[in-house]
């Protein structure tokens, strides 16, 4: 029964999320390199810092999250730029 | 190659025994990590070698073991602007067993911005926990949830085996994406041997022989346009029986519905994440010996349809002040099956896993986790660290 409680509990909390966010609005063709990976790269791991790899690599790396987030072309080139850009 | 495998088990196992010794800081394993990066990938060349490292200890009221160490190294290398081969490699030692699989190993190539044709061996995007949080420095979890192995309780494939369309657009201000595929076909498993396993479908079976291939794919939408949000529904039909007369119409339907929510959130200081997953597997009449009985022969059948889920919570105070608490992350999880009504010697299962990390960077975790599962009751200590 308490465990139920943990579970409804959670779903609301997911509802508050959800309404929170849905106010941002911006097209992703608007946004810099910078947003886009702040948004998109800790959607399913902690996001790695751009020091982590050297540029060559985030090519790579990228085109690997590209595979498994199924992110946009743009979301792809916008964020390599940034990426790059560290070094 | 060889040469590399050893290189960096030699390494990775250096890694693990300096963290075991406590000597870990942030800065130690970095330089490691870059080091190992390196040696390995000349400059220049679009060549990675990635991966992680992982070793589990379980204990439970009558036995303490350190019982599972993993090394699974990935190979990525982008020989042009359009092409892309993936390749993972799982190795293990379990019991006083080694063993060592192939994950996954797949070209993708890139046709256009919308579309690019992956073939070979790959995750599955049939929900979301095999394709996106298994591995151990990105599962929150020391344990992967009930329901999504390959096991008695699994619904759904790891990987597949074909070919692979898939890509990702703008929506006005949502996203959406997607992922269809032809594979092989699934075993359904009639052995009364294994009578847990009856009933249930194998995958990966390089021989298996079907009249049509498996279709199937997953189709997601991110509704606001800071990606916060992911909502997936997947699908899978093909032929599972062989090709005798009694089994070669035998087809089964999976379904599976994924929430991914991702979010800092003000009102609770801190990084809320939420991952969830239903999954139902629908396979059409067939006879089964009873297991209760093979001996004898008999026949039975049920309407073998069957599901699971799992709900996962997470919570990192990363609005607090302190680095340790930054670093800390509060994990729930709810999973569970419903058996077939009328199979023979399946019952429902629930599981509740409770966990606390610690991450050293973002891809190192010390993972603590008690989990209960009927009367099972195991509590676990992970290492786990991305290279
Ligand atoms: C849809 C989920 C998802 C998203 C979004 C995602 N990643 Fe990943 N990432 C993964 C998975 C899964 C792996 C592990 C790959 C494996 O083990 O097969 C991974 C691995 C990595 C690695 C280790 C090297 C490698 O390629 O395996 C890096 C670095 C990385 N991700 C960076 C990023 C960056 C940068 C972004 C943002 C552009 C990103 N990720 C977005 C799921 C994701």
């Amino acid at each position: 029964m308490k465990r139920n409680k943990i579970i409804v509990t959670l779903s609301i909390l997911i509802t508050i999320g959800v309404v929170v966010t849905s106010c941002v609005s911006a097209k992703i063709n608007d946004k810099t390199g910078s947003q886009l990976w702040t948004e998109n790269c800790r959607r399913c791991h902690n996001s790695p810092p751009s020091s982590a790899f050297t540029n060559v690599q985030w090519e790579v790396i990228n085109t690997h999250m590209r595979e498994r987030g199924l992110l946009t072309d743009v979301e792809y080139k916008k964020i390599l730029d940034f990426m790059q850009q560290g070094d | 190659m060889k040469k590399k495998l050893i290189l960096f088990s030699a390494i990775t196992l250096l890694l693990q025994l300096s963290l075991f010794a406590q000597q870990y800081n942030e800065q130690f394993i970095d330089s490691l990590v870059q080091s190992v990066s390196q040696a390995q990938v000349a400059k220049g060349t679009k060549f990675l070698l990635t991966g992680y490292v992982t070793s589990t200890a379980e204990f439970t009221k009558t036995k303490s073991s350190l019982s599972a160490v993993g090394l699974t190294p990935i190979l990525l290398w982008k020989p042009n602007d359009r092409i892309l081969v993936e390749t993972e490699f799982e190795t293990g030692f379990t019991g006083n067993a080694t063993n060592m699989e192939l994950g996954y190993a797949d070209v993708s190539f890139y046709v256009n911005k919308y579309l690019s044709i992956r073939a070979g061996k790959f995750l599955s995007p049939f929900g979301i926990f095999q394709d996106r949080l298994h591995p151990s420095w990105i599962n929150k979890l020391p344990t992967f949830p009930l329901g999504t192995g390959e096991d008695q309780y699994g619904i759904g494939p790891i990987s597949e085996v074909g070919i692979n369309f898939k890509g990702g657009a703008q929506l006005g201000e949502s996203k959406i994406n997607y992922s269809f595929y032809a594979s092989n076909n699934a075993q359904l498993i009639t052995d009364p041997t294994n009578p847990i396993a009856e009933g249930t479908l194998s995958y990966g079976n390089m021989d298996v022989q079907s009249k049509k291939l498996t279709v199937g794919g997953r189709v997601g939408f991110l509704p606001f346009s800071n990606s916060t949000l992911e909502l997936g529904v997947s699908y899978r039909n093909g032929y599972v029986g062989d090709t005798s007369a009694a089994y070669q119409n035998v087809n089964a339907k999976l379904y599976a519905f994924d929430l991914s929510y991702d979010n800092q959130l003000d009102f609770l200081k801190g990084d809320v994440d939420i991952k969830a997953q239903y999954n139902k597997s629908d396979v059409s009449n067939a006879w089964y010996i009873d297991p209760s009985n093979p001996t004898s022969g008999n026949l039975y059948t049920y309407n073998n349809s069957r599901s699971s889920y799992f709900l996962q919570a997470a919570y990192t105070p990363s609005m607090f002040p302190g680095k340790f608490l930054k670093k800390t992350q509060l994990i729930f999880r709810y999973a569970g099956f419903t058996p077939p009504t009328n199979a023979i010697g399946l019952t429902d299962m629930k599981q509740y896993t409770y966990g606390i990390d610690y991450w050293f960077n973002w891809r190192t975790a010390l993972k603590f986790a008690y989990q209960s599962q009927k009367d099972n009751n195991v509590f676990f200590v992970q290492l786990a660290v991305g290279f």
